[in-house]
């Protein structure tokens, strides 16, 4: 739900760039490119909570983004913002003065959106590590739930059983190897 | 009694630079319900870092539904969160409506309001006996199961099952309940409550208790905001937040629903208001009972029963309910076809289970699992 008063805040702050539906608390962003702006106003016009923020993998390069927010005060009023992203082949330029993630050479980055709220960080090592989107800016990107050793991004169309061919067999033999060596844990804190 | 100050330790740095200890806690331990592994950095007994690691229970949920019809995807989704799977049951079925404009019959929605209450207590009592043990008391695991015994066999004799009901369906409910099933949830609500003053008299006012949970684990409000904390979490840290009352569905708005919260946000005040929701969870649940009977419809009759061949139309929605733990959300992206093209699941134990570090981080390692247990974290909706 998004009442009236906040939806006519955000038509006066983001309007140009926003399809708001304050029925569904929906709002589409047609410019990508202004997305940390739109975020920042958002932020300002007292949307202080992220909940939530998934992707959804349209094939090729593309896909779309989604990020729930709660307003602060108002309790009764939330938004879901959804946005295209394609990534790209190669490296987007940072910005001067931003940090780079040369980590990702070869693939294009997405703005982390963890400097505008915090619990983003979680959500978006979540997409980084289902669909393989890489997120600038985020200090903390990396995998939280899979195998370190799976191949592929699991929630992209394209993920195959041929990415994670002999998977369970080289699991199996990684572990017997381990068990052989007499390794019990590794800790890599 | 009042409390003063917080017993977080500042944590100093050691002059003589002595080896920090880091322990490895889980993935099979048994202060741990489900598997899980808590990398432990700890100067002495002072506890300086928690990283969890997650992963061990990871089943795919997420790409499995997308091969699975909706019928099936709800009840994968209720597999994530099996203490109180109505509420998934519940996402998955008002995701549905939302997109295809479904108005679900008033009987039904007094009944799903019924349901998600009885799974409430039902969650909030396997907390409670968790948390007895993870503070050395073995006492409240007995009861708790005692009473949540009870409460399943409510459950089972209206859906059948008693742990993922799959009762709550797209359009209404899966069937009407038996004939004498609101005298059993009246006898089971006016025993329970009997019982919870029970609880309260030999365990709320345990000084040993109080000793072990008061001001421990303390969580500042604006850090529960900033980090998406919710439930009973963000409410003992002061906040009254609850998708209930803020953002009703079901038949919540129709009931004036009390939301408890606390003053200091540590353990003691999140157990306390976990205990306060129960007996606002009976209140909700008598309320209800008067309106489940009648011969009125329990289903849309244009919604197609068979789970195979309902199909969603094309659209996007995210949906919310306020779980046990938290706020349980689902994002749905339907394609058209009866399978979901996309189904994120929003775990409120995710964010919980990061802010261990901070709620741990100059506190004694006896406190960890205090503090861990007053989260009440659902791994199976983490790892998904």
């Amino acid at each position: 739900m998004l009442p009236e008063e906040l939806a006519g805040r955000i038509r006066e702050e983001c309007g140009d760039v926003l399809l708001l539906d304050p029925a569904r608390a929906w709002a589409i962003l047609t410019d990508s490119g202004r997305l940390l702006e739109v975020c920042r106003n958002l932020k300002n016009i007292g949307f202080i909570r992220a909940l939530n923020m998934t992707a959804n993998h349209l094939g090729g390069r593309d896909f779309h983004l989604y990020l729930t927010l709660r307003h602060g005060e108002r309790h009764d009023a939330s938004l879901t913002l959804k946005w295209k992203f394609t990534l790209l082949d190669e490296a987007a330029e940072p910005e001067p003065g931003e940090e780079s993630a040369p980590a990702y050479a070869g693939q294009s980055v997405h703005p982390s959106l963890s400097l505008i709220w915090r619990a983003v960080e979680l959500m978006e090592r979540e997409i980084f590590e289902f669909f393989g989107i890489p997120f600038a800016g985020n200090q903390n990107l990396v995998g939280l739930i899979l195998d370190p050793q799976l191949q592929g991004f699991p929630l992209r169309r394209d993920f195959r059983a041929a990415s994670h061919e002999n998977y369970a067999e080289k699991l199996l033999e990684e572990r017997a190897d381990r068990a052989v060596r007499g390794v019990m844990h590794d800790p890599q804190f | 009694m009042t409390r003063s100050s917080d017993r977080r330790v500042e944590i100093r740095r050691d002059p003589l630079l002595t080896e920090k200890l880091i322990y490895s806690v889980g993935p099979q331990h048994p202060s741990l319900p489900s598997p899980l592994e808590l990398r432990v950095q700890a100067d002495g007994e002072l506890i300086e870092r928690v990283t969890p690691e997650l992963g061990y229970m990871h089943r795919g949920v997420e790409q499995l539904v997308t091969q699975r019809n909706y019928g099936q995807a709800a009840g994968l989704i209720s597999r994530c969160e099996w203490l109180a799977g109505s509420n998934a049951d519940w996402l998955v079925a008002d995701a549905i409506e939302r997109i295809e404009g479904i108005t679900v019959p008033a009987r039904s929605q007094w009944l799903r309001t019924l349901v998600l209450e009885l799974s409430r207590i039902g969650n909030h009592l396997f907390w409670f006996g968790n948390l007895g043990l993870e503070a050395g008391a073995y006492t409240p695991i007995f009861i708790a199961m005692r009473e949540r015994e009870m409460l399943l066999d409510l459950l089972e004799m209206l859906s059948g099952h008693r742990h993922h009901h799959g009762w709550i369906v797209p359009g209404g409910v899966r069937n009407a309940p038996p004939e004498d099933f609101s005298g059993h949830v009246r006898a089971f609500c006016l025993w329970f409550r009997g019982r919870l003053d029970e609880y309260e008299d030999f365990f709320s006012d345990n000084a040993i208790w109080i000793n072990r949970s008061e001001l421990i684990g303390t969580l500042e409000p604006d850090y529960a905001f900033e980090y998406g904390a919710t439930g009973p979490v963000l409410r003992a840290s002061g906040i009254a937040h609850d998708l209930r009352r803020d953002q009703p569905y079901a038949m919540y708005g129709e009931l004036d629903v009390q939301v408890p919260t606390g003053e200091f946000g540590d353990v003691l005040d999140r157990y306390r208001v976990r205990f306060l929701e129960m007996r606002e969870s009976l209140r909700i649940i008598e309320a209800c009972l008067g309106n489940i009977g009648g011969d009125a419809p329990l289903r849309d009759p244009d919604v197609n029963p068979d789970p195979e061949a309902l199909t969603v139309s094309r659209g996007e929605v995210y949906t919310a309910v306020e779980s046990p733990r938290g706020e349980l959300g689902l994002t749905l992206v339907s394609d058209g076809t009866n399978r979901p093209s996309r189904m994120h699941l929003r775990a409120p134990s995710l964010y919980h289970l990061f802010l261990l570090d901070e709620l741990c981080r100059g506190y004694l390692l006896a406190d960890l699992f205090v503090i861990y247990g007053s989260l009440d974290i659902m791994i199976g909706e983490v790892d998904k």
